[in-house]
């Protein structure tokens, strides 16, 4: 009996260690994103992706959730979140709260245009918009992937809460961007910042 | 015994003799009368070398300034002999919009030279010593003497290609670089080949008419910037180390050979010449981050050519976006000495105008963002302009 008191304690204790694990989970429907003030809609039938809690590359990337339906190279809509001190990944420069939004997006743009996984990288749209009134920008890049895969993307931005929050939509140019794109709108004009509640994803 | 003894001295003879001969041949001179046909190993690697130059015209990295690429290239012909001339090489540079410290030569004569080195050189004297050492790598052979020594591995190409992640688009020429390439731009020759390249290249430029002392001022210059703003880059000119043996070499060749020969500079004309490629090369140094790199060339341009807008609204660029102390006081007086030198220059009107949005003076806001339209009705940011027009007059 105390041997197997021991063995659940240690179990529990090691489960407790390790924290969230990476986990694959069906979404759809009206969900608050975990550990964040954000609502969304998410398309039904489509898989999320979370990382593990220590994960390093994932904090690195501020990555928050990824949702696919036929897996992340054909389509992908990424949730990030990085703190403005934390910086961007591939340039020096630093948002900071003050930045209107076109001069969020042009730091952004250098972010992703010193991305060596993005061959010809090209910036085809850029435009002001809000995410639930936030002010932000809409970026629509177009590169290479290092399998010489052409993709096209779709960036929204704005700075909330002290940080740089973004929702991208990513696709291979040919068939599936044009695809899953009005979906990816429909996620994005769900998008509410929520003080407490909902239902938990 | 002695009969092995014999056949086996026989045989080492044998080798010796044609390791010789094929050492001899392998380091004749293009254009000499020894050099003789290429060889098999020498045809391939050329037959590589036009795959690598394809990649590279394909990156869609190379600088279009036709007036500079001829400049460039005029140079490069005055530093070839006859007997050059008379070889199988085809010389001819192509310049890499690059910021990056890089320049290095194909055996067959294409001089490949990144804007970022083209920046950091003041004269012409300095340019002829760099095209002379990359020029002679390609006519003494370098390339095909490295790849019969040692065989250079993919971990070193994989290696190289993930020091140069950082600069991503600015560094997709380097990760367009094969085997070739690498061996050319990045670990560089032998000693005792780069030593050759100096001496032999410096004797092009000192034919040529350009004073050789300015080479190891080329080199020493380079180590000073790369010690000061603490760049390390994976090339074989930005590396501390390979730019120390360049100075030392070089002043060892003046000290001697060239004590007291002087020559043309060739200061004024390359600053005229190169001038809109040091504020391109600034434009990309500013885009990476490298606010003093930025600075310090645009410095050089607006010193050069005080009313030069492109040059002063750029210098406000960098002190808007690097948000020092001091630096929005700086930018707004860039910005407005931009105005002052060119009323018709969109930009600074752009850049102004935020800065009166960010301090509350909606009247001057909306003042500059309007002439910025007027001054660029097609401007690819017009969205966010008229976002923040349409936000000032619901206020």
């Amino acid at each position: 009996m105390k041997l197997l008191l021991i063995a659940v304690l240690s179990t529990y204790m090691l489960t407790a260690c390790v924290g969230r694990q990476a986990k694959w989970s069906m979404v759809g429907g009206t969900q608050v994103v975990e550990n964040e003030s954000i609502e969304v809609e998410w398309p039904e039938a489509w898989m999320k992706f979370t990382p593990a809690e220590a994960d390093e590359s994932a904090k690195k990337e501020g990555l928050i959730l990824i949702l696919t339906r036929d897996g992340i190279g054909l389509q992908a809509i990424t949730l990030k979140r990085r703190a403005l001190e934390q910086g961007l990944i591939y340039t020096t420069k630093k948002a900071n709260s003050g930045m209107l939004p076109q001069e969020l997006a042009e730091i952004v743009v250098d972010d992703l245009r010193a991305n060596p996984n993005f061959i010809d990288f090209q910036v085809v749209g850029n435009s002001p918009t809000t995410l639930d009134g936030v002010p932000g920008y809409k970026l629509v890049v177009q590169f290479r992937n290092k399998a010489g895969l052409p993709k096209q993307a779709v960036y929204y931005g704005c700075l909330a809460k002290g940080s740089l929050y973004i929702l991208i939509y990513e696709a291979p140019q040919r068939h599936y961007f044009p695809l899953d794109l009005p979906t990816f709108e429909a996620v994005k004009n769900s998008f509410k910042w929520k003080s407490q509640g909902g239902t938990s994803s | 015994m002695y009969l092995f003894f014999n056949a086996s001295k026989r045989t080492l003879w044998l080798w010796m003799v044609l390791l010789f001969a094929a050492g001899c041949s392998s380091v004749n001179p293009m254009g000499s009368p020894e050099a003789g046909q290429l060889e098999d190993d020498e045809h391939r690697l050329w037959k590589t070398v036009i795959e690598e130059e394809k990649r590279l015209d394909r990156s869609g990295t190379l600088y279009d300034n036709p007036t500079i690429t001829q400049y460039v290239n005029k140079i490069a012909q005055k530093l070839m002999t006859p007997s050059v001339r008379s070889s199988p090489l085809t010389v001819q540079v192509k310049i890499v919009k690059s910021p990056l410290l890089n320049a290095f030569a194909y055996p067959n004569g294409l001089i490949y030279v990144h804007t970022g080195i083209l920046a950091r050189i003041e004269n012409e004297a300095q340019l002829a010593a760099l095209l002379g050492h990359e020029l002679t790598h390609a006519t003494h052979r370098h390339t095909i003497q490295a790849f019969r020594g040692v065989q250079r591995s993919s971990t070193a190409l994989a290696t190289f290609q993930l020091l140069t992640l950082p600069f991503g688009v600015f560094g997709a020429a380097a990760t367009a670089l094969g085997s070739v390439g690498y061996v050319a731009s990045v670990s560089g020759y032998s000693r005792g080949n780069e030593r050759e390249a100096d001496r032999e290249g410096l004797a092009l430029a000192v034919a040529a008419g350009y004073a050789p002392a300015e080479a190891p001022k080329l080199f020493e210059h380079l180590k000073r910037d790369i010690e000061f703003h603490k760049v390390e880059e994976p090339f074989f000119f930005g590396s501390h180390p390979r730019l120390a043996e360049r100075v030392e070499s070089y002043k060892e060749l003046l000290e001697g050979l060239y004590a007291a020969k002087s020559g043309e500079l060739g200061e004024e004309r390359y600053r005229r010449t190169m001038l809109p490629l040091f504020v391109e090369n600034a434009r990309t140094d500013l885009a990476i981050g490298r606010f003093e790199l930025a600075e310090e060339s645009l410095s050089g341009v607006t010193h050069q050519q005080p009313d030069h807008s492109q040059a002063l609204y750029l210098l406000g660029e960098v002190a808007r976006q690097r948000n020092g102390e001091g630096d929005l006081e700086r930018s707004e007086d860039r910005f407005r000495q931009a105005v002052a030198a060119d009323a018709q220059y969109p930009d600074p009107h752009k850049a102004i105008g935020m800065l009166f949005l960010k301090r509350g003076d909606k009247q001057g806001a909306r003042n500059e963002l309007q002439q910025y339209l007027q001054l660029a009705p097609q401007a690819p940011d017009r969205a966010y302009v008229e976002q923040e027009l349409r936000n000032l007059s619901q206020r």
